[in-house]
């Protein structure tokens, strides 16, 4: 493969990033990827790179994302873009910023750095935000978080004042239970968290 | 949290109404239904699946209860997050966090001596809150009557409670801000009674070995508030002092002066020790309860309670100190 045909399917897979391919130029270039493993790293590489750059954080295998690609082309045959299950449209501004320069091992590097930075972000997910996942509109920014809800003492930052609190509430509890068993009266413990 | 307070207070309610002796006929059948609700919590052996409401947080718990004539035993299980549990029967109390490693298992406090003290807060009850027969509902698939507790001023919640017409056991229990909207609402979406005990697993905790465990240490209760340099000044109509104790303070070395204040219904603890920069500075809330925290003359005051912020907030600048005066 000459270097121009590299550039060439380099291209096209941020291409097809982009959403800029035909249904028929997005299936080829989707079974170079599956056929290539250089190919299958660098759409992985690309893809978060561009996911790091735009501040999502978020990042599919190639293999999820090119599988997916591949049933909504088989599925829909037309109009990729707008059947696309997941989001892989590009901020049109960083086209190129990332494709052409990124080569070697610097760009592995990095690449290695942002992703010890970006994967702790996919375990967290908001209900809230859940449908950001679909939108093909991930703003910078919003990416889906799973936060656990909690339930906490308003307005606190220190776990010691917290933890305090809920020491005097579990002893109050104790305390102003007169009549011995209620129904609930440890219903707090169970519910509230106690970061201790 | 909203159940103690509930058969608190309705154990005073009870004593309070032949007292006043001048509730009207659908007075009397609050009185019989908040009566044979006590003995229902109590007595019967029931297990069910509750869902709690609160600050837009939905927490979903299991329970567990057997009686029998000598003893009660309790299980309560988180069913969501970390699956946190209480086990209690009348000698002691089990909590279990796994998110903390940590079981910790105490003495219940003594019950000496509690009717007597609150019997003289019942007189002050019905001058604080208004009590109401609303009319029938269904929950969990059961018909209910519902009942009441208005408060009359500011400083206390109010209650709405839907009793299961066969057992008389709380189905729902919302409570309420003084324009009746629900802080809180605690409902059974399941719920069995039984005519025998129904068996309360032993818990298994995996890795155990690696909790802490915590015995702690009985706490020592004196009746009397003589002991303390602390007195309150200006308390919320009805509020007064149903418990003092004075104890070590953990870790800090010192000791902690700890009061329980009550209306005969709605309760809540004020701590006073020395300040330290782990304490609470102003207010703050967790669900219904919430809390306030300042300093006074080198000494952290906070008080924590099922009780509106104007309440915790009033009663920490009620505080005063004897020896000063």
């Amino acid at each position: 493969m000459t270097m121009k045909q590299t550039d060439d399917i380099n291209e096209q897979v941020s291409a097809l990033l982009d959403d800029e391919l035909s249904p028929g130029e997005a299936s080829r270039i989707l079974d170079s990827l599956v056929d290539d493993p250089g190919l299958h790293a660098r759409w992985d590489r690309y893809h978060l790179i561009g996911d790091v750059m735009r501040g999502e954080a978020v990042r599919f295998s190639a293999d999820s994302v090119a599988q997916r690609v591949r049933q909504s082309l088989d599925q829909q045959g037309t109009d990729l873009p707008a059947m696309n299950p997941i989001s892989i449209s590009r901020a049109r501004r960083f086209r190129g910023r990332w494709v052409k320069p990124a080569s070697g091992a610097a760009l592995a590097a990095s690449v290695a750095i942002l992703s010890v930075l970006a994967f702790p972000e996919l375990t967290r997910y908001t209900a809230d935000e859940g449908e950001v996942l679909a939108s093909k509109q991930a703003m910078p920014g919003a990416a889906p978080i799973l936060v656990e809800s909690r339930t906490r003492w308003k307005n606190l930052k220190e776990p010691k004042v917290e933890s305090k609190l809920n020491r005097y509430l579990i002893d109050h509890n104790e305390f102003a239970d007169p009549g011995g068993m209620g129904v609930l009266p440890y219903t707090s413990f169970v519910s509230y968290d106690s970061s201790r | 949290m909203v159940m103690r307070g509930l058969v608190f207070i309705f154990s005073l309610f009870l004593l309070a109404l032949p007292a006043q002796g001048s509730t009207e006929g659908r007075g009397g059948d609050v009185r019989d239904w908040l009566q044979r609700m006590v003995n229902a919590v109590h007595s019967l052996n029931y297990e069910g699946t509750f869902v709690y409401l609160h600050n837009n947080q939905l927490e979903s718990m299991r329970i567990v209860h057997n009686a029998d004539e000598d003893n009660e035993k309790e299980r309560l299980l988180s069913l969501n997050g970390v699956p946190r549990e209480v086990i209690r029967d009348n000698a002691s109390v089990t909590c279990i966090a796994p998110d903390a490693q940590s079981v910790s298992i105490a003495n219940r406090v003594g019950s000496y001596g509690f009717r007597a003290v609150f019997a003289a807060d019942i007189s002050q009850l019905s001058n604080l809150y208004d009590f109401h027969m609303l009319g029938e509902a269904r929950v969990a698939d059961r018909p209910a009557m519902v009942l009441a507790i208005v408060p009359r001023d500011a400083f206390r919640y109010g209650y709405r409670i839907y009793l299961d017409k066969q057992h008389a056991l709380p189905l729902k229990t919302d409570m309420l801000d003084r324009s009746g909207e629900a802080l809180s609402q605690l409902m059974f979406t399941q719920l069995q009674v039984h005519s025998g005990k129904s068996e309360i697993e032993t818990i298994s905790l995996e890795g155990k070995e690696h909790y802490r465990w915590e015995l702690q240490k009985p706490i020592k209760t004196l009746q009397e508030k003589n002991g303390s340099r602390w007195s309150f000044e200006g308390l919320p109509e009805g509020f007064k002092i149903i418990l003092y104790s004075r104890r070590k303070a953990g870790e800090r070395g010192g000791e902690v002066d700890h009061f329980v204040l009550s209306d005969g219904l709605a309760s809540l603890s004020v701590y006073v020790e020395p300040a330290a920069d782990d304490d609470l500075r102003g207010g703050s809330n967790i669900g219904t309860i919430n809390a306030y925290g300042s300093v006074r003359e080198g000494f952290q005051v906070t008080v924590v309670g099922e009780v509106p912020a104007l309440t915790v907030e009033h009663i920490a600048s009620a505080l005063r100190n004897n020896l000063v005066e």
